[in-house]
């Protein structure tokens, strides 16, 4: 995981679209980056992961309160960022018809 | 000397010769003087003269007085008166002058017979010089300056006296009464004498000699003072009367000394050959007595004899040879002075008796001085024997104390039996032990011989108690043959035991070697013959039932080894009974015993055939349940197979692209009824596995299909019918909510199935990749990734058919949803771009109402009155997307 901070210089509106958290089971992400934003030069990548708003973690933010925080900021507005990981497909166990396996006890 | 003196005097007399004439006072003197001195002669022969050249005339009274002063005869007389018989006297008187060797010159017997006299007067004064004055010797000196000398000594304590020659010195007196005086002290006082008076001196020297001397007057006081120079001749005549008178006296005295010296001589010789005598025969008896006590050399048997013999040998050379030593020699000085006085006196050498010669005593001495030597070396040698006697039978004493000490109690010992019941280990200690014993038994070696060298030493040297010695000696060697013998026998036990210990070990080894693995292989034996099988099938039950007959084939092989071991343990009893090893004899290398060993071969041979009923009994079973199988088996062949075809047709129905969803859902449905219908042969196979589990077989290799399997497929099936079911209405619901038409949702099945590309009712990460793409999506990772979030929130890694139409048809809406609701929220807050509670409460269901206010986060614009709720936020919140 590679962390990084971007204080973007305030006031809102800081130019990206906040997306997911606890309520959408999915992480607190940039969505989208409006061009010459205040984001996009605060070099913000889209897509990567919301650490922490102003220091404070955002696990177990819902979307609205990661959204409140946000919008709370009250000059600077300081994103611990993380890349996101590419997620490998997870292996399955499998629900389809196996293999039928012929397992012989062994003497 | 004398002669040359003679001669010179002879000189002297013819110068007198020529000068005589020339003082007639001398003729005066000599005549009185020669006559008295004649007379002094003759008066012994009984006659005298008158008248000197008158009364030698006819030589009769010259030869008389010849005769009385030498003591001599003269030849007879002539008796004639005739002038040649007076010649032929006078001649023989002249005659005998001249053999008393005075050489008579120019005097001649006829001038005598003439009555020449100056002859006369001539020849008195030759026979006076020739018989009174030649024969004086005084101290070596002779005649006249013998006289001299002997006046000069007599007088000399005289200090007015002075005698230097024959005339003048005695012209005072003094001299005269010197010679008398110091000779005859009571004849006169010589201090009451007086230089000055001569004649007094003279007159009194004159008459004390005529008096008490016998020497008559022959000088004339008168004369001798008034002649200036006394005649020579008279003094010298007068003078040696003095000198006969006192040295005859003293002649007579020394002569009578000399008798006696000679007889006190004579007597002491005698007293000394006595006396050598009486030494010489105490001497020779004590050698006598002393030699052979000396010789003995009988020996003492012990030191403290010797010692004595020594000391009193001691003594003897201390106290009682000395004073011999002494006597010795003073025999012998008495001897040599005896001899030497016996010399010297003009005496024969003195010859000691038979026996007691010098020579005698010598060798008798010597013989005894041997004697001693040798008996001293004797002694010593004695002593040094007995002390070697002594030192060497102590030492025998310590040496054979020391040796019995040793060997005392070592007969036991080597006479023990503790071999019989010793151990392998014990007998090698014995052994060790016995062989340091023998080394100690060679190291003593040294010590009898030792002790039997000192014996036969003792022996040799004739010790007194040499028999004890000897005895013991004997019984020390008798032991020391025994202990040797015993020695020897104990060994040989001792090995004897050790060989056949050590083969009793190695036997026990061989056995502990060969027993453990038999041992081992019975109880394996054992074990698998008691093993409790598990056996699903026949063949193992064959395989169990080949094993257990190539076991029963190596049963006689074993039956082999058993002997052999059987074999080792009876040896071992053998040997230990035959030769009496009485020591308990474990094995000490195992811990198996033979009679283990026999009993577990009972038991391995009873179970073999126990063994042989059990696998039979199984093999039964075995068949029993093959039979059970196949008829599992083929039921579940064909049940297995049906469920597959079923779920394949379902699969198929599902992605047909043709026909409406109502149509898939009446040919699902159908698919549902035939599926129910079936279950009875599901319940069938439970059945029949049933049997089989309670038969406790667990695998069946004439179907692939187990139980569960067959269970897990149907169920599967009913799920899969179900679920497809649902499916379908839910993509009917879907449809008529969404207003999908019949053709989209055909045109979606048609992607969704050509991306399937597993073909299995669902799309996978790439696959979905992959269709989005042909649809035109331009995605980068990251919008991807949310898509993905979206139609796969559960991560599953794959998309179903319905997330993909929802997928697909959200995004056709995707963007109008959010921005619907937060429309609609402006429509109810008339425009404001916030909303009141009342307003919320007014246009919303009470619960709605209130969930929004909750929710809602306040307005933070400008111009809001308070209370205002933010609701486009909330609006965003709700799709989780908020622009901010």
């Amino acid at each position: 995981m590679s962390a990084y901070t971007v204080s973007l210089p305030g006031p809102g509106p800081w130019g990206f679209r906040l997306q997911g958290g606890k309520d959408f089971n999915m992480p607190l992400t940039i969505s989208r980056i409006t061009p010459g934003s205040k984001a996009a030069q605060g070099n913000l990548v889209q897509g990567d992961i919301i650490v922490a708003i102003d220091g404070v973690s955002t696990e177990g933010m819902t979307h609205l309160e990661a959204q409140n925080k946000i919008k709370m900021a009250n000059y600077n507005l300081a994103l611990t960022m993380s890349k996101l990981i590419s997620a490998d497909p997870v292996e399955t166990s499998g629900n389809g018809p196996e293999h039928l396996q012929l397992v012989r006890n062994r003497r | 000397m004398n002669t040359g003196k003679w001669k010179k005097y002879m000189l002297q007399e013819d110068e007198w010769d020529r000068d005589m004439l020339l003082d007639p006072a001398w003729e005066q003197q000599q005549r009185k003087t020669f006559t008295a001195w004649c007379n002094s002669h003759l008066r012994k022969a009984g006659t005298q003269i008158e008248n000197i050249e008158e009364d030698f005339r006819n030589g009769l009274k010259l030869m008389l007085l010849l005769e009385v002063i030498s003591g001599e005869r003269l030849p007879k007389p002539d008796r004639g008166k005739m002038r040649f018989h007076k010649i032929a006297n006078v001649n023989k008187a002249l005659d005998f002058i001249t053999s008393k060797g005075v050489k008579l010159v120019s005097i001649g017997a006829e001038e005598i017979v003439d009555g020449n006299v100056k002859m006369t007067l001539g020849m008195i004064w030759t026979i006076i010089l020739r018989f009174a004055i030649q024969d004086i010797s005084v101290e070596e000196t002779s005649a006249k300056e013998g006289l001299l000398l002997w006046c000069q000594r007599k007088t000399a304590p005289y200090r007015n006296v002075n005698v230097q020659n024959f005339h003048v010195s005695w012209k005072d007196g003094l001299a005269f009464c010197a010679l008398i005086h110091r000779h005859r002290p009571d004849l006169l006082d010589y201090s009451k004498l007086n230089k000055d008076d001569p004649m007094g001196n003279l007159n009194l020297a004159f008459d004390i000699a005529e008096k008490h001397l016998d020497i008559p007057k022959m000088l004339d006081a008168e004369d001798i003072i008034n002649t200036p120079k006394p005649d020579e001749r008279a003094i010298m005549t007068y003078v040696s009367c003095f000198y006969h008178a006192f040295a005859g006296a003293e002649q007579a005295e020394t002569a009578a000394n000399r008798i006696c010296k000679v007889l006190g001589v004579n007597q002491e010789n005698e007293k000394m050959m006595e006396e050598y005598e009486r030494l010489a025969s105490e001497l020779l008896e004590w050698i006598q007595r002393t030699t052979p006590w000396l010789e003995n050399r009988t020996p003492e048997k012990t030191m403290v004899e010797m010692r004595r013999k020594l000391e009193d040998f001691r003594d003897y050379r201390r106290q009682h040879k000395p004073p011999k030593v002494q006597e010795k020699c003073q025999l012998e000085i008495n001897f040599n002075t005896l001899q030497t006085k016996l010399r010297i006196s003009n005496r024969p050498a003195f010859m000691p008796s038979e026996g007691k010669m010098v020579s005698d005593i010598a060798s008798a001495w010597q013989g005894l001085e041997q004697a001693e030597k040798g008996y001293e070396e004797w002694l010593l040698t004695e002593i040094r024997r007995l002390e070697r006697l002594d030192h060497l039978a102590e030492k025998f004493r310590q040496k054979a104390t020391n040796h019995e000490s040793w060997a005392s109690g070592k007969e036991l010992i080597l006479s023990q039996k503790d071999y019989e019941t010793a151990t392998l280990t014990e007998i090698r200690a014995l052994l060790r032990k016995h062989e340091a014993f023998e080394s100690d038994l060679a190291a003593h070696q040294d010590r009898v011989e030792q002790i039997a060298a000192i014996a036969q030493e003792l022996n040799e040297l004739d010790y007194h108690d040499v028999a004890a010695v000897n005895q013991r000696c004997q019984s020390i060697c008798d032991l020391w043959d025994k202990l040797g013998t015993l020695t020897q026998k104990r060994r040989e036990s001792l090995e004897r035991t050790d060989k056949l210990l050590e083969t009793i070990d190695q036997l026990f080894l061989e056995f502990a070697k060969r027993s453990a693995p038999f041992n081992n292989w019975m109880e394996g034996a054992m074990e698998d013959l008691q093993d409790m099988f598990i056996v699903h099938t026949t063949e193992e039950v064959q395989s169990l039932i080949s094993a257990h007959e190539q076991f029963k084939a190596t049963l006689p092989e074993a039956d082999v080894e058993r002997q052999a071991i059987m074999g080792i343990h009876n040896e071992v009893q053998k040997i230990s009974q035959s030769y009496g090893i009485k020591a308990n004899i474990i094995n000490p290398y195992s811990i198996i015993t033979i009679e283990e060993l026999l009993h577990k071969w009972d038991k391995v041979k009873k179970l073999v055939p126990q063994r042989d009923g059990a696998l039979q009994e199984e093999m039964a079973r075995q068949h029993a349940h093959e039979r059970l199988r196949r008829q599992f088996a083929a039921q579940a062949n064909l049940i297995g197979p049906w469920i597959q075809a079923r779920m394949e047709e379902i699969g198929r129905c599902s992605l047909e692209i043709g026909g409406t969803l109502e149509d898939q859902m009446t040919q699902l449905k159908q698919f549902e009824h035939v599926i129910v219908a079936y279950k009875p042969n599901i319940d069938k196979l439970e059945g029949d596995h049933q049997l089989i589990q309670e038969s406790l077989v667990f695998d069946n290799k004439h179907t692939n299909y187990t139980m569960e399997h067959i269970r897990v497929g149907w169920e599967l099936l009913l799920t899969t019918i179900a679920r497809t079911i649902n499916e379908i209405e839910t993509q009917i619901l879907t449809r008529d909510a969404k207003g999908i038409s019949q053709q989209q949702m055909n045109e979606f099945r048609s992607s969704f199935n050509h991306f399937d590309r597993k073909k299995n009712g669902a799309m996978e990460t790439d696959d979905f990749r992959a269709c989005l793409i042909s649809m035109g999506y331009d995605l980068g990772e990251v919008e991807f990734a949310r898509i993905m979030m979206l139609v796969d929130p559960n991560a599953t890694g794959i998309v179903s058919f319905q997330s993909f139409i929802d997928f697909m048809t959200r995004e056709t809406a995707d963007t109008d949803t959010a921005e619907q609701v937060v429309a609609s929220f402006r429509i109810l807050a008339t425009d404001k771009p916030y909303i009141l509670v009342d307003e919320l409460r007014r246009e919303l269901p009470p619960e709605q109402a209130e969930y929004c206010i909750m929710r809602m986060p306040p307005y933070a614009g400008p111009g809001a009155p308070p209370g205002a709720l933010d609701y486009t936020a909330f609006s965003t919140a709700l799709y989780g997307e908020s622009d901010l």
